[in-house]
């Protein structure tokens, strides 16, 4: 048996503020996420990105209160594991040009401290869902941009994570790749939990089963892609439904 | 094994007419006996509809079979030659520079004059300065591309680090000894223990300043405490940080970057960085 | 038995680029495996496309086999990570939703004809005593060895209700071999 079961919230954040110096990146959001798929929407400078460096325990939190997995994040103890059980995915991710697609996966795969006799299979599993087996063996300089962005998310899934955190994902894929990447969130979302920032409306229209809009620092709309459709009924800006509702988020949130 | 699967139970198992705890047991025993598992390929091959599928999923995984690719077995001296080789330091260019840098300090070492009127070896100076560059390269957070992601895992803290360091350790100081050797100068425990006592301190402030600002300080004092070293004092044959009367001081020093980092070893949990100045928002 | 090799050897040779190596493996495990996938998900045909993926995953992967004797239980375990794979996909396909629960149910009943066994009887007859639901979560978890996340997909049941069976079970089988 696992030891590590999930039964409570994946996500729980409580009036979270992190601040860098004078400036509030975030002011006291409020999200509580379980298994699915989750987006993040929001303009640039909005805060998504120091919300996702906070849920990936690369940043600390000003005050308020993050727990992923059941487990509070300010305790250090708890900190190890959690992140065995987690992904993550940030907007420019380093990489390193001679490793081998597999080789950048297995490392991650160590890095996460995954049991020796499991990491091939994983790295090789990991590989072949985001569709690279015939290039695992490829150098990663050799990879083109959308191949890369497959690679870097291959390595945030290597350990089957139960909180995957992906950053503008979608960057650098083409269409075609974009279709199956969303369907591999799903598959994903299905027993994890899967938070996507983006600032393509269109992303999470497809393939989120909520949506979470942040501006200035706060979390302004909660719901489902249907609902944010449903608050944009009354405008016209946008070219689709839920890019109206999108903007009319937005606007309510700045007349506030 | 003495117990086998009788013929009436993998009949039955196979076609799946039994009762839950005995196609527990049958599996139980499957899982581990080859024997009755050929014994069970031999009784599906009876059965017409086990049979076909059997026959017809093979053409679909033979037209399928690729080349393997590189694949490795995952063992605990895998995992540590790749958590190493990932550092940028590890990299055979990084490797290069060491030799080269320190057989120039070892060949124009005896003859070099340094500061005012006194005599140091070249070696002394770079030999010490190579660690903590090497391990400053190798894990220092602005020059490991993958340093945000890394952060994220629990391996990635202090673990990682430490491990860099000793690999670091581990190339530099031989090839220290030999160019040391080569050259003839004089005892190297001076210096070891100026290298030793250099990159624990060096660990000891990254939990403050991040290891690239920590190596970069480091380096510089060191620098600059040799060269007034040797132009304060110009009757001493080495100057006071080489001298062997330094190596207890260094010991100390070493120790205490020890007792620091253990207790502050939480520092190296997080990134010292923002994620990209760009990014921050 | 046919061959002289065992499958510890046929895998070392599948590793090195072997295919007949391979096909007499395959020809070896496809029955056990395909049975006993049948059993798990109750669907001939997902059995069969699980069976295919779990072999090419064998053929990329049997050079890091490094086991002696152990092929049964690494092979089970490649095959439990791609019908779990199965069933997340087909619980993210919309259309499908509400499916998975199907043919889950383990399907043989305590009716049938006993059988000689490893397990002691008592345990045997304690065990066929136990509730469908409460059998399924003490296979997926103990006889397949899976976490209780992935014993939960595979059953379309929350974590929660997992844990709590597995507790139920453990206890019903205790009292009963008191």
């Amino acid at each position: 048996m696992n030891a590590s079961t999930m039964i409570g919230t994946h996500v729980d954040v409580r009036d979270l503020v992190v601040e860098f110096g004078k400036r509030t990146a975030l002011d006291g959001v409020d999200l509580q996420l379980d298994t699915g798929v989750h987006g993040l929407l929001g303009p640039n400078g909005a805060g998504k990105t120091t919300l996702m460096r906070v849920l990936a325990t690369v940043a600390r939190s000003t005050s308020g209160s993050v727990s992923l997995l059941d487990h509070d994040l300010s305790k250090q103890r708890d900190l190890r594991m959690v992140r065995r059980r987690l992904g993550y995915l940030p907007q420019q991710f380093g990489y390193y040009p001679r490793f081998t697609v597999r080789e950048f996966v297995e490392y991650f795969a160590w890095l996460k401290e995954m049991t020796p006799s499991a990491v091939p299979l994983a790295v090789d599993h990991a590989i072949e869902r985001v569709g690279l087996a015939d290039r695992a063996d490829d150098r990663l300089k050799k990879l083109s941009g959308g191949m890369l962005r497959r690679a870097g998310i291959a390595q945030a899934i290597v350990n089957d994570p139960d909180v995957l955190l992906l950053d503008e994902p979608t960057a650098g894929l083409d269409p075609e790749q974009r279709v199956e990447f969303r369907e591999l969130l799903r598959t994903i979302g299905v027993d994890s939990c899967v938070l996507v920032a983006t600032h393509l409306v269109e992303d999470v229209a497809v393939a989120c089963t909520h949506v979470t809009v942040v501006s200035d620092g706060r979390a302004v709309f909660r719901g489902t892609p249907d609902d944010l459709v449903a608050a944009g009924e009354d405008t016209s800006d946008g070219d689709s439904p839920i890019e109206r509702g999108y903007t009319a988020a937005i606007r309510a949130a700045r007349k506030r | 094994m003495s117990w086998h699967v009788t013929g009436e139970a993998l009949s039955a198992y196979a076609s799946g007419r039994i009762a839950d705890s005995d196609a527990w047991s049958v599996e139980m025993h499957l899982t581990a006996c080859e024997r009755c598992r050929a014994a069970l390929a031999a009784e599906a091959a009876t059965d017409v509809d086990l049979s076909t599928a059997i026959r017809e999923s093979w053409p679909g995984i033979a037209a399928n079979l690729s080349s393997q690719g590189r694949v490795r077995r995952g063992s605990r001296s895998r995992e540590l030659i790749v958590l190493i080789a990932a550092g940028p330091a590890a990299r055979w260019a990084w490797f290069t520079a060491a030799v080269v840098v320190l057989a120039l300090a070892a060949g124009l070492g005896a003859v070099t004059p340094f500061g005012r009127g006194q005599e140091i070896p070249l070696l002394g100076v770079v030999a010490p300065l190579l660690p903590i560059l090497g391990v400053a390269a190798s894990y220092g957070s602005g020059l490991d591309d993958a340093h945000e992601v890394i952060a994220s895992t629990p391996g990635g803290g202090i673990r990682l680090l430490l491990l860099r360091s000793a690999s670091v350790l581990a190339v530099t100081l031989p090839v220290g000894l030999i160019a040391g050797a080569v050259t003839g100068y004089g005892s190297p425990i001076p210096w070891l223990a100026a290298s030793l006592a250099l990159i624990l301190t060096t660990l000891a402030l990254a939990s403050v300043t991040g290891v690239g600002r920590a190596a970069a300080i480091v380096g510089a004092a060191w620098v600059t405490g040799l060269a007034m070293s040797a132009a304060g004092d110009v009757t001493q044959a080495a100057p006071a940080l080489l001298d062997p009367d330094a190596v207890p001081v260094w010991l100390l020093v070493s120790v205490a970057a020890v007792a620091v980092v253990a207790l502050r070893r939480q520092a190296f949990n997080y990134t010292s960085l923002p994620a990209h100045p760009r990014l921050e928002n | 038995m046919e061959g002289t090799r065992t499958d510890d050897e046929l895998l070392r040779a599948a590793g090195s680029g072997d295919r007949v190596a391979f096909e007499e493996y395959y020809s070896r495990n496809a029955a056990w495996l395909l049975i006993r996938l049948r059993r798990r998900c109750g669907d001939a045909e997902l059995a069969a496309d699980v069976m295919q993926d779990t072999f090419l995953a064998v053929w990329r992967a049997a050079a890091t086999y490094s086991g002696s004797g152990q092929s049964g239980g690494w092979l089970w375990s490649i095959a439990t990570r791609r019908l779990i794979d199965a069933y997340r996909r087909r619980a993210a396909r919309p259309e499908s939703a509400g499916e998975a629960s199907e043919g889950l149910v383990y399907t043989s009943s305590a009716e049938d004809e006993a059988l000689a066994s490893s397990f002691g009887a008592e345990l045997a007859v304690a065990l066929d005593r136990l509730s469908p639901e409460l059998r399924a979560v003490l296979q997926a978890t103990v006889l397949d060895g899976l976490s209780t996340r992935e014993a939960a997909t595979l059953l379309d049941i929350p974590e929660g209700t997992v844990k709590t069976r597995v507790r139920r079970a453990r206890l019903l089988l205790k009292e009963a071999l008191a």
